[in-house]
């Protein structure tokens, strides 16, 4: 009976692996644990300010954005993390900028991974003029610099949270791009995609069914490792005042306000420090992990 | 026997390596994987092509259904020229001709189902409408010697033989008059591969198919076939019936049948070793371009290249020895 | 009768994998006389190759030679050896020859270079003299100008001639033992047969043992003496290869015999019914009574003993 249960719940191959995986990796484990706190507090900010106000965290901790007197508190039994400029409690702020950095870490990688994907996919299968025109553009976009150029397009447009999230979501793309065409590459010349043509499909039913499926394991690696480096460039914008704008609460923002204070009070730009630094490192330990489970070179034939 | 089904007219298939350094000196090589090749195929019959690696052998199955452009020379299929049909066309004469190939996993998308595998063919020809669709792939299934059971695995999960079946179920789906089966049993164990044999021989009975049997196993090509054709460096340098294994005529034919081991201690006869390896299809040699490791050969054969020629009935060599 | 050269006893090799335990290798007893060739048969998942490969002692983790295993070498066990000394064993005085001639050799090195290393390894001899072995090496088995070849990369080599390569690096120490495993299966006929002439030519030469590990039965027969059938890590039977074709006693046997599209069979074969079994789900007893045409209660149960039939002749099934 558990046999044939275990059996139905890892039909999908890759499930299997990954789970294989994550039980002996015990990095990855805790990078996992920290990604499922920092999605279960993102969730529980936009519940607390959607629906109630922020009732709930000023009972539990206190309002992140209500000032109070009490400025540069170091951490106490009160504020656990110590108190800003404004007095508002660092916990709670750093509590309410993980949905910042969930909500532009994961749709500036979705930005990049589907134009990422669809670029590599087409320029990997069609080859020729095709790919050349195309992966010239992706190779302009790699040579300048990432930083600068979001810069760029966020002073042109505007600094707000959408174009943080394009201009970030444009530098990472060729990274994408670069994977899958080099994935599809191979995964063309496969007899799978031959007998496709073999039975009359067309090429875009043969990229969209076939070849992309077969490719995407290895963009969704790269989209874990992205999501880390994502929230950093994120928390780099903001810091140089070109990213999210307050009231919007972000680690990056709290961090420039912090360096000002920094003599006086390490605190303010240490815990959103924390913050960045234990995100970006569990993405990537998790990348690592689904990366390895992934590898046909680690992979034995006896699980047929 | 006797009516023709497909048949192939000087037909070329040149690779040409255009790489940085070749398009600066302007000369681009051409690899002549199939160069100049004529045969027939009737319906209903198993036509066999054999031949080492490197032949064409390979080459020449996929041009003949289109899945390479052909550089030179005509195919016709049931009397309509296909050399160069295209788009709705092309992709509607796929339904008339199908082919197997060697590696029975790489040939499935490990992504898919065996159902959503088989499935796709049937959509997309209009083969039937979505609420028959579970009857015709249990018919499909059991054609092949599958159970019901195995339509919601994965690839991986079946094994080489189970796979090269639901290969077979998916080329069969559509219907077709021709087959073309790209080493079918090389990648399976002996015993594998006497199931397979046996499989596609009752399917072949059962509609009238035609197969064009590709493989470098001499001992399968004479179990299966009716003709078969043997290939050299790009060209067919024998053709005949099942004769050809008891009176090999071209030189070529006689040393590779010599070398193929028997399990029968009296039929282990003095083995013909060639010379030297094959030439590479970019540098083709002159003249018959068997002759440079031929043991019969005379001084014409590195001058003039030999036609293949009806030598007797039914039977065409390409050797100066018969001209 | 004489020790022999090699003698493998309860031979046990696992493979402990996250999907389970695979046992390759379960329990293998043979013994080879030196100067015999003695065939190893199996289609894939037979434990042929790892028999092989347990014998250079090549496993590697999740692999494990079992206690209780022992390998027999010149009256020294082999599995007791420090893996120092085994070292001087391998391509010395057992070497192996390869499926694959094509990622068997070092791409960016010539074949002279990498000859020379093998020879060096094992033997004391200059730059010089070693170079001179090589061409002599490389001369035998049936390289032209070998003076102006050891200067040449493999990639310029063809199949053929890279495993002939092969070989005579692995002759190159006049070895006791060389097993071969599948060396002509990446190769076309017309070459095969080259390759297994020089085979049988060497080994008449230089007098060493061969094991020769291959699917092809067809092909065993025309080199070896002695042919030992395996089916899911065990030995099903074993005899002298002419009288073990033209009379199999196993089961298996006949079956895989009759599946083999001979030259001479027109029409349906007769192939064995049903799939070879899961490495790591092997069914009990018999590993062989799911597609057994005479399978009892009792094959399910039992692993049936290996018997002695008559002189050089012994099945494991017990219709005997």
């Amino acid at each position: 009976m558990s046999e044939k249960m275990s059996v139905t719940m890892f039909k999908k191959p890759w499930v299997k692996d990954i789970s294989i995986e994550f039980r002996s990796n015990i990095p990855a484990l805790f990078g996992l644990f920290l990604i499922f706190l920092l999605f279960f507090s993102a969730i529980f900010v936009t519940i607390d300010s959607t629906f109630f106000d922020r009732k709930i965290i000023s009972t539990l901790i206190a309002d992140p954005l209500e000032m109070t007197p009490d400025t540069y508190q170091p951490p106490s039994k009160d504020h656990w993390f110590g108190t800003d400029e404004f007095g508002r409690d660092i916990l709670a702020r750093v509590i309410y900028g993980s949905q910042t950095a969930v909500i532009v870490g994961i749709s500036s990688v979705g930005f990049s991974f589907v134009f990422g994907v669809l670029i590599g996919a087409i320029a990997g299968f069609y080859g020729g003029k095709v790919d050349h025109v195309l992966m010239r553009m992706v190779e302009v976009l790699y040579s300048i610099p990432a930083l600068a150029f979001a810069l760029f397009i966020v002073a042109i447009f505007g600094a707000n949270i959408q174009n943080v999230v394009i201009a970030v979501g444009i530098i990472n793309m060729p990274k994408f791009a670069r994977v899958i065409r080099s994935e599809v590459l191979s995964i063309k010349e496969r007899e799978f995609v031959m007998a496709a043509r073999a039975l009359g499909l067309k090429n875009s039913r043969i990229i969209m069914d076939h070849v992309i499926p077969n490719a995407i394991t290895s963009a969704l690696v790269v989209a874990t490792l992205s999501i880390g480096t994502a929230i950093l460039d994120v928390a780099a914008l903001s810091f140089l005042g070109f990213g999210v704008q307050p009231p919007t609460i972000s680690w990056g923002l709290m961090l420039s306000s912090g360096r000002e204070a920094l003599f006086i009070d390490p605190y303010l730009a240490f815990f959103p420090g924390l913050a960045i630094f234990l995100t970006a490192m569990s993405f990537n330990l998790v990348g690592d992990a689904v990366r390895d489970a992934f590898d046909p070179k680690l992979k034995t034939r006896w699980n047929r | 026997m006797g009516e023709t089904l497909i048949d192939v007219e000087d037909l070329k298939k040149y690779f040409i390596s255009s790489n940085f350094a070749s398009r600066l000196t302007g000369r681009e090589e051409a690899l002549r994987a199939v160069d100049g090749v004529s045969f027939d195929i009737y319906r209903g019959e198993t036509f066999g092509l054999v031949g080492e690696t490197g032949c064409g052998k390979s080459t020449l199955g996929r041009t003949i259904i289109r899945l390479y452009e052909p550089t030179d020379g005509k195919i016709y299929f049931k009397n309509t020229e296909i050399t160069s049909i295209k788009g709705s066309s092309l992709r509607k004469l796929r339904k008339d001709m199908q082919i197997v190939f060697q590696d029975p996993l790489s040939s499935l998308n490990p992504k898919k189902r065996i159902m959503e595998i088989l499935w796709e063919p049937l959509r997309l020809h209009n083969i039937c409408s979505e609420h028959e669709k579970e009857r015709k792939i249990f018919e499909l299934l059991e054609l092949v010697g599958l159970s019901k059971a195995d339509r919601h695995k994965y690839p991986h999960e079946l094994s080489g033989g189970m796979l090269q079946r639901v290969n077979i179920a998916r080329a069969l789906a559509v219907d077709p008059d021709f087959i073309v089966l790209d080493e079918p049993t090389s990648a399976l164990d002996v015993s594998i591969q006497a199931q397979i044999l046996n499989l596609l021989r009752k399917l072949q009975n059962e509609f009238r198919l035609t197969y064009l049997f590709i493989s470098h196993d001499l001992g399968i090509i004479h179990n299966m076939c009716d003709r078969i054709a043997v290939m050299y460096l790009g060209r067919i340098v024998e053709v005949g019936d099942w004769k050809v294994f008891e009176n090999p005529m071209h030189p070529y034919t006689k040393a590779l049948l010599s070398c193929v081991p028997s399990i029968r201690k009296e039929s282990r006869k003095n083995k013909i070793l060639l010379k030297g390896a094959v030439p590479s299809p970019v540098n083709i040699p002159s003249g018959c371009r068997f002759h440079p490791r031929c043991f019969l050969k005379e001084d014409i054969c590195s001058e003039i290249e030999p036609d293949l020629k009806e030598v007797k009935k039914d039977r065409y060599v390409a050797c100066h020895l018969y001209q | 009768m004489t020790d022999p050269l090699l003698s493998v006893e309860n031979l046990r090799t696992y493979f402990y994998t996250p999907y389970g335990v695979v046992k390759a290798v379960n329990g293998v007893n043979f013994e080879l006389e030196s100067g015999k060739a003695l065939g190893i048969i199996g289609e894939s998942g037979s434990g042929k190759t790892v028999t092989g490969l347990s014998i250079m002692r090549l496993i590697f983790p999740p692999g494990k030679i079992l206690k209780g295993s022992r390998i027999m070498f010149q009256g020294e066990d082999l599995l007791l050896k420090p893996e120092n000394e085994m070292r001087s064993v391998r391509g010395n005085r057992i070497s192996m020859v390869f499926q694959d001639p094509m990622t068997s050799l070092n791409p960016v090195f010539t074949i002279g270079e990498q000859l020379t290393r093998v020879i060096q390894t094992h033997q004391d001899l200059t730059k010089k003299e070693a170079i001179e072995k090589a061409i002599t090496l490389l001369k035998e088995v049936g390289i032209s100008d070998p003076e102006k070849r050891i200067k040449n990369y493999p990639h310029q080599f063809s199949g053929g001639m890279r495993q002939r390569v092969l070989i005579a690096m692995a002759i190159s120490c006049h070895p006791n033992l060389i097993i071969a495993d599948e060396p002509t299966t990446a190769l076309d006929v017309t070459t095969q047969a080259k390759i297994i002439e020089l085979l049988k030519d060497l080994q008449r030469k230089i007098g060493t043992s061969l094991i020769f590990i291959t699917h092809d039965l067809a092909l065993i027969s025309e080199i070896v003496s002695e042919v030992i059938v395996m089916y899911c890590g065990m030995i099903l039977e074993r005899g002298e290869v002419d009288e073990l074709l033209s009379e199999p006693l196993h089961p298996y046997t006949e079956g895989l015999l009759h599946s083999l599209p001979d030259v001479n069979i027109k029409g349906d074969l007769q192939p064995i019914e049903g799939t070879i079994p899961s490495p790591i789900n092997p069914p009990s007893g018999c590993k062989f009574h799911p597609r057994c045409k005479h399978a009892t209660v009792e094959c399910r149960e039992d692993v049936p003993e290996f018997k002695k039939i008559r002189s050089d002749r012994y099945v494991s099934c017990i219709l005997y």
